[in-house]
């Protein structure tokens, strides 16, 4: 012990049995738990046995939040500083994590800037804390994918339960071009997770892997997601001329939920198009695992040397196209190839 | 053409057996009386028991001297598990969190001072009763419930790194139990 002699505790916790020291911590909540890890190396270990909830991200344009068990945390953009807002701690409060700890369990800060560095090194940081904490809901703007994927990759990706990427139908025109190296075979819906079959070329004789969605996102592959309450027949139109204009060159799958008054026809109109063929597609391997997003039939597009596949499920409101003939370069994961 | 034999009404009533009951003697010699079924909520007494091969023949004539357990104590426990004694059999442990909510009648049994609480854990711990560990130690963590690291330091009384570093320093240093 140092000089100065510390005040006996309130309650005598060191003394307990290591069993019922573990006991304790987990009947805490979350943030409990943060504060507590902050303590000391050894609290820390303690802490770290514990199995947390599963932490949900979301970072969209203009916020960041991030939730585990009773932990929120959000950063959004204003364009004035809220004066009136009754919980606002600023960031360092935070960002001093973990000299001084973590002091509430609810923090909103504001930024003017479109930054999310923060939020993403607060994800890092509670992954330190509890190394085997999963992220069940990643949502992430395609904008920021670039910026945080990589410091996200600090989980497996087999860790993260479900990924959702959004993007702006406005924004499309605007997306950078990447490599296209990639070859997508086939797609699997297995426990909320969007797998991806495709070829690495990068392998002398390409063989097949599977991959997620942030595994896709990562190499080079862009899953769209667009919100299907405002998507129209113009926009259907609008995205096919995108492609056929070479502005969708990443492009691996677009998908829009709750789309309503589609009409395929009209999206179709003037298009090389020809109904499902099993014998057409019968060069993409893998087309046996498609998933409860994908059914073998719709429509098929072909434009030049390019191919995609289009569906509008009205019944469940899905319009989803899958284009095929992509290739996209493996930069940074690890290709997963057992799914089970 | 046969006819079916008529069978009779029964009225079917609660019935409750004869409890059986085991006497329990705490260290300082006080004696408790504990029925079956809430004697099988620890499973160290439970063990004891069946090992000692106590019926309800001979169970009252054959007092179990518990000698880490003082009366106060175990007149607490006794009273958690005649409580506790039809309840549902609990899950295994697991190192997840375990959210739960604790009842308004424990939360009242379990309103002792610190220290009290220390020497309940312990007596628990050794009498290996899972439901009365998990309730003593959600009162124990809900001590930290918003308080900052520094206020939690001195409600645990955890040392900081250099502490334990200067413990474990003084502890190398110290001779050995021949020295």
């Amino acid at each position: 012990m140092g000089d100065k002699q510390r005040k006996p505790p309130e309650f005598p916790f060191m003394e307990l049995p290591y069993v019922a020291m573990q006991y304790v911590l987990h009947t805490m909540d979350f943030s409990d738990l943060l504060r507590a890890s902050t303590l000391s190396k050894w609290m820390g270990e303690m802490v770290s046995k514990v199995k947390v909830p599963e932490m949900d991200v979301n970072i969209i344009s203009g916020s960041a939040t991030i939730k585990a068990g009773d932990f929120k945390w959000t950063i959004r953009k204003v364009d004035e500083p809220d004066w009136f807002g009754s919980q606002i701690f600023s960031k360092t409060e935070f960002g001093s994590y973990p000299v001084t700890g973590i002091t509430s369990s609810k923090w909103i800060s504001n930024t003017t800037e479109d930054n999310f560095d923060e939020a993403v090194s607060i994800v890092v940081k509670i992954r330190e804390v509890f190394p085997k904490i999963k992220i069940n809901k990643l949502k992430m703007d395609l904008n920021h994918v670039d910026n945080y994927a990589p410091i996200l990759d600090v989980f497996d990706v087999k860790q993260i339960k479900k990924v959702d990427m959004f993007i702006n139908i406005n924004v499309l025109p605007f997306m950078v071009e990447k490599t296209k190296n990639m070859k997508m075979q086939g797609l699997i819906h297995y426990k909320e997770v969007i797998w991806f079959m495709a070829e690495n070329p990068v392998e002398p004789h390409g063989s097949l892997h599977w991959f997620t969605t942030l595994g896709c996102i990562m190499s080079g592959m862009q899953v769209l997601k667009l919100d299907g309450e405002l998507l129209t027949n113009a926009d259907c139109i609008e995205f096919l001329r995108l492609w056929q204009s070479g502005e969708l060159p990443c492009c691996g799958i677009m998908k829009a939920e709750k789309a309503k008054n589609i009409n395929l026809m009209t999206v179709l109109k003037g298009t090389n198009w020809t109904p499902w063929n099993d014998a057409q597609m019968e060069k993409y391997r893998g087309i046996e695992c498609f998933s409860e997003y994908f059914e073998m039939k719709g429509f098929i597009v072909n434009w030049d040397d390019e191919i995609i596949s289009i569906q509008y499920l009205e019944a469940r409101q899905l319009f989803f196209v899958v284009f095929w003939d992509r290739r996209f370069v493996d930069r940074t994961l690890l290709p997963i190839k057992d799914i089970v | 053409m046969s006819v079916e034999p008529e069978v009779p009404i029964v009225q079917v009533e609660e019935v409750r057996e004869n409890p059986v009951l085991y006497k329990i003697i705490s260290s300082d010699n006080h004696v408790f009386t504990i029925s079956e079924h809430a004697v099988k909520l620890s499973k160290t007494l439970w063990d004891l028991i069946t090992n000692l091969g106590l019926t309800a023949e001979n169970a009252l004539d054959n007092p179990i001297p518990v000698e880490n357990v003082n009366g106060k104590n175990m007149e607490t426990i006794v009273q958690f598990c005649e409580r506790h004694k039809y309840d549902e059999e609990e899950p295994e442990y697991t190192n997840y969190i375990r959210e739960f909510v604790l009842p308004e009648w424990d939360r009242q049994l379990l309103s002792i001072d610190n220290e009290e609480l220390f020497q309940l854990i312990l007596a628990t711990n050794y009498l290996d009763i899972q439901k009365l560990m998990d309730y003593c130690c959600r009162v124990i963590g809900d001590m930290a419930k918003d308080k900052t690291p520094e206020e939690l330091r001195i409600i645990y009384g955890i040392p900081t790194d250099a502490e334990d570093d200067a413990l474990e320093r003084s502890a190398s240093d110290s001779p050995g139990p021949s020295g």
